[in-house]
């Protein structure tokens, strides 16, 4: 399964790659919304887990982007992101978000946060 | 009649009748005692005479007769004359007859000379009493003139006493008093006297002090009032209870950019923006028909429009002041737009810094996780303690964040509350469910207790409900000793639902109660460490079982347990749902199913309509005796009685005969079957699930009046005014103006569901009105001239004139009516 993963904190990407590794995900970790886009229509994610809050092209306008990209209009998107007032996280879903993880995850039960996202 | 006249007159009065009874009583009777006087005084003389004349006449000596009856008629001067007569009635003096003059009142004296018992002759003694009386009669008139003329004098003086002792002192009391009556405070009268009068003029004088008393208090308070009203930092707007402006202080002037003699008259809409019109209107029309005040308050947020045209938000205190003859609307208005700006500031701040705070935060707590989790086998013991220990850290610090970032939502009231009718005892199953986990790792049962509680609906935000059940059952959980049960119980107390979450720990000491709700209050330090938790969960939980209109606090004995609870106020007995303003008609939804009664609601909501839910049979009576309702849907299956016979109840009532009911089951369609009634009994009958649509035209067809949108047609040729007003007539409110100030003006004035432009006009372009229709209302270009593009954009439908039918028309105009806006 390819998984895009958009986050601009390196650190943060760090850990995820831990959480994700030998799970069984193709994973292409991208630090900004522009590379995310610019790499997307090559790599054809089935599955894109996006951060809210990041320097230049934030999440929601990344998604918009993304969804621009053929291929691409359907694709699950997981929002990861500190803002998960229940206002915020309506207007993520509202966006076309698939769901909305909060930070700090746990990276233990990442990854089957994400199979149980996309199996529902 | 004038007081002196009236005052002179009872005098005058009285001397005329004691004049007129002197005069024509007293006086005839004096001078008829008088006569009889005489007439006495005469018969002695005749007497005398009778004795003188009896020797002659014996004698037949007719010359001494003559000469002595001579003698006493020249003697008596009063006496007319004598006629002397013998036995056989000759007349013997005077010797002829002669014929009486009269002379003025006589009376006749008759005298028998008698001898020896017989008549020998008879005189007859004619006697002028005018004559007699004369001098007497002059003396009398003398002294009726002196006492009438005395009389007349009295009266004369008594008028003058009168006049000067009453009525110059009240005719300067009346100066004084209309003098008062002018406002003229100054005006005195001073009168000293103990009489009537003068006690009127003291009394008069103490009244004028405390009018003047109470004068220079209402000044003095008026001007404290005007000094407070024009000196205060928030506008003050008086309004009457049709919208018009009666005052308007300095502030307000400020505030909104208008000096107070240009609105006072206005409709206080000027000061609002367009959307806030319709609900205005609505207010105050439901305030003037049912006197509830939905608006009134201590404070809310509004919208204001400045006389530039630019709208700020403000905070907005509704009170109502009843005069005498009316009411009036005092509004308390001040400008948030600094607050809003700092207030916006802060939470971007503190949003900002959490998530700044969470970003690193992200980070350690995966790499500790991830250690712990992926790399447990090759760690030391020892080290892995500490690892753990600095996981178990930053997860508080995870939660902490999370809770402060609750906080300041909640005490800046900027919590967004989403408000659901809901039954507070499934609210708490599900928090049971939710904290089942966390219970069990601490080997704690938790038990519901829920007192037959499902159908006990409150209207809270669930969310934050399921937060504050996760606060306290966390609480009670912490201090539950292993193998200890939490007992959850839902009841109902009068009108309102209290939650008991109670445990058997340790208790809470009395020293600490006082603090218990603080921000980061926790009984013990130490406890922090054994127990975790930020210390902010029940301050959280005060914070918004407060905003929901609630109360929370707790019970404890120490050693034994304690019980926290919450109170809300119960919604199932008819309180209005969602809406709270004043949309009309109104309908009763009864239903016993909580989450569709609530369904149902939105619904007619979105439809126009308020509602007020009922969840059983009892509830709906109770409603439909307080007000009348258009509409009642009705669930046939209720938890207190068979709805068929409750429908039967209703048709018996004169007041629900003729309410329309619509049937919603289950069962609808087996039920209309076996009901053998007719449309008027129940008008529609609907199977669950209902099909909303079906629901929706159903309402339409029972409720129209009044529910028609009003339309404005803005047209300067009233042949096709007259033609469109057939055309929509039955169909919408249809008003019309021809001009384009009208246009405005109405605009303004009034809420319209869909507006037909003109273009040309006689005094403008019908697209300068574009700019002033409320943004969702439809707008048809209805014009002689083919529409541009450019404008075709900006409004919803072009029609023009010579090639678009009547039908197209009318169908351009319901359809855009059907729209949602």
């Amino acid at each position: 399964m390819k998984l895009l993963y958009v986050e601009d904190e390196a650190d943060i990407r760090s850990i995820a790659e831990f959480a994700l590794e030998d799970e069984g995900f193709d994973i292409i970790f991208c630090e900004s919304g522009e590379k995310a886009v610019s790499c997307a229509a090559d790599f054809m994610p089935d599955i894109i887990l996006l951060d809210v809050m990041m320097p230049g092209m934030d999440g929601p306008t990344t998604l918009k982007n993304l969804r621009l990209i053929p291929g691409l209009e359907a694709t699950p998107i997981i929002f990861l992101t500190a803002k998960v007032q229940p206002d915020e996280i309506q207007s993520f879903i509202a966006l076309g978000a698939l769901e909305v993880i909060a930070k700090p995850f746990d990276p233990m039960t990442l990854p089957e946060q994400i199979r149980t996202i996309l199996n529902r | 009649m004038n007081l002196p006249l009236k005052l002179f007159l009872p005098t005058f009065l009285l001397f005329i009748s004691i004049a007129t009874a002197m005069h024509f009583y007293w006086l005839p009777n004096y001078i008829a005692f008088e006569e009889e006087h005489q007439i006495e005084a005469e018969q002695s003389f005749i007497d005398v005479l009778n004795t003188a004349l009896l020797p002659d006449l014996l004698n037949n000596d007719l010359a001494k007769t003559h000469s002595t009856l001579n003698k006493v008629l020249a003697d008596r001067q009063h006496w007319h004359s004598i006629k002397l007569y013998d036995s056989a009635e000759r007349l013997l003096y005077p010797l002829e007859e002669t014929q009486l003059k009269s002379r003025g009142r006589l009376g006749v004296i008759s005298h028998d000379i008698n001898f020896d018992d017989n008549k020998i002759a008879r005189f007859e003694v004619w006697i002028d009493f005018e004559a007699a009386q004369r001098e007497e009669l002059a003396h009398l008139y003398q002294l009726e003139i002196l006492l009438l003329s005395i009389l007349l004098i009295a009266a004369v003086l008594t008028s003058l006493l009168h006049d000067r002792w009453i009525r110059q002192p009240l005719k300067q009391l009346a100066n004084v008093a209309s003098d008062i009556a002018l406002g003229h405070y100054d005006s005195k009268m001073e009168y000293n006297s103990k009489d009537e009068v003068g006690r009127l003029v003291a009394a008069f004088n103490s009244m004028h002090q405390q009018i003047m008393q109470r004068e220079h208090d209402l000044v003095d308070s008026m001007a404290r009032n005007k000094a407070v009203i024009d000196n205060a930092a928030d506008g003050i707007i008086t309004i009457d209870i049709k919208g018009r402006i009666e005052a308007f202080n300095p502030a307000a002037e400020e505030i909104f950019g208008y000096s107070s003699e240009e609105l006072i008259g206005e409709n206080i809409k000027v000061l609002m923006p367009r959307s806030y019109h319709r609900g205005h209107d609505n207010y105050l029309d439901n305030y003037q028909a049912t006197g509830v005040n939905t608006t009134m308050s201590s404070g809310r947020e509004a919208e204001g429009l400045r006389k530039d045209g630019s709208t700020f938000p403000v905070d907005l205190a509704v009170s109502e002041v009843e005069l005498d003859d009316h009411i009036l609307l005092i509004s308390i208005i001040r400008d948030i737009t600094e607050r809003k700006k700092i207030d916006k500031m802060k939470s971007e701040f503190i949003s900002t810094v959490s998530h700044e705070l969470r970003t690193p935060l992200t980070s350690i707590q995966g790499a500790l996780s991830l250690v712990i989790g992926k790399g447990s086998k090759d760690i030391p013991p020892k080290l892995l303690r500490l690892l753990e220990t600095a996981n178990r850290n930053s997860n508080r610090l995870t939660f902490m964040i999370n809770d402060i970032l609750d906080l300041e939502k909640i005490s800046a009231g900027e919590l967004d509350l989403q408000f659901e009718i809901v039954s507070l005892s499934a609210l708490a199953k599900r928090a049971i469910e939710e904290n089942e986990g966390y219970a069990q790792s601490h080997k704690v049962k938790l038990k519901l207790l829920d007192n037959g509680m499902e159908n006990t609906t409150v209207r809270v935000d669930q969310y934050r409900i399921l937060q504050v059940f996760a606060n306290l059952i966390s609480n009670a959980v912490k201090f539950s000793k292993e193998n200890d049960s939490v007992i959850i119980e839902v009841k109902r107390i009068d009108n309102k639902v209290r939650v008991n979450v109670k445990d058997n720990g340790p208790g809470i000491a009395a020293e600490f109660s006082s603090r218990i709700f603080e921000r980061f209050a926790q009984a013990d330090s130490s406890d922090t460490r054994e127990k975790g938790g930020t210390g902010l969960g029940l301050s959280i939980s005060q914070a918004i079982i407060n905003q929901l209109g609630g109360i929370i606090d707790y019970k404890s004995v120490l050693g034994e347990g304690s019980e926290f609870f919450f109170e809300l106020p119960c919604c199932d007995d008819g309180n209005k749902t969602a809406t709270s303003d004043a949309r009309a008609p109104s309908i009763l939804i009864c239903e016993d199913d909580a989450d569709l009664a609530q369904i149902l609601a939105e619904i007619l909501y979105q439809d126009g309509y308020s509602s007020v839910i009922a969840h059983n049979a009892e509830n709906a009576r109770l409603c439909l005796q307080k007000g009348p309702y258009q509409l009642l849907l009705l669930d046939l299956v209720l938890p207190d009685a068979n709805g068929l016979d409750f429908i039967a109840e209703l048709r018996e009532s004169e007041n629900t005969c003729q309410l329309p009911i619509i049937v919603i089951s289950g069962k609808a369609d087996e039920a209309r079957k076996n009901f053998n009634g007719n449309a008027i009994t129940v008008a529609d009958w609907l199977q669950k699930p209902i099909d909303f649509e079906r629901l929706s035209s159903a309402m339409s067809n029972l409720i129209e009046h009044d529910q028609r949108s009003r339309i404005l047609h803005v047209e300067d040729n009233l042949d096709v005014i007259e033609v469109s007003q057939a055309l929509f007539e039955g169909e919408v409110n249809y008003d019309y103006a021809t001009t384009l100030s009208e246009a405005l003006k109405k605009l303004a004035e009034h809420t319209y569901s869909l507006v037909i432009i003109d273009i040309s006009l006689p005094d403008g372009s019908g697209l300068e009105l574009l700019a002033h229709i409320e943004r969702g209302c439809p707008i048809v270009i209805f014009s002689g001239q083919e529409s541009s593009a450019e404008i075709s954009k900006k409004v919803d439908a072009t029609l023009t004139k010579s090639i678009s039918s009547n039908d197209e028309l009318m169908a351009t105009v319901k359809r855009l009516l059907k729209q949602p806006n």
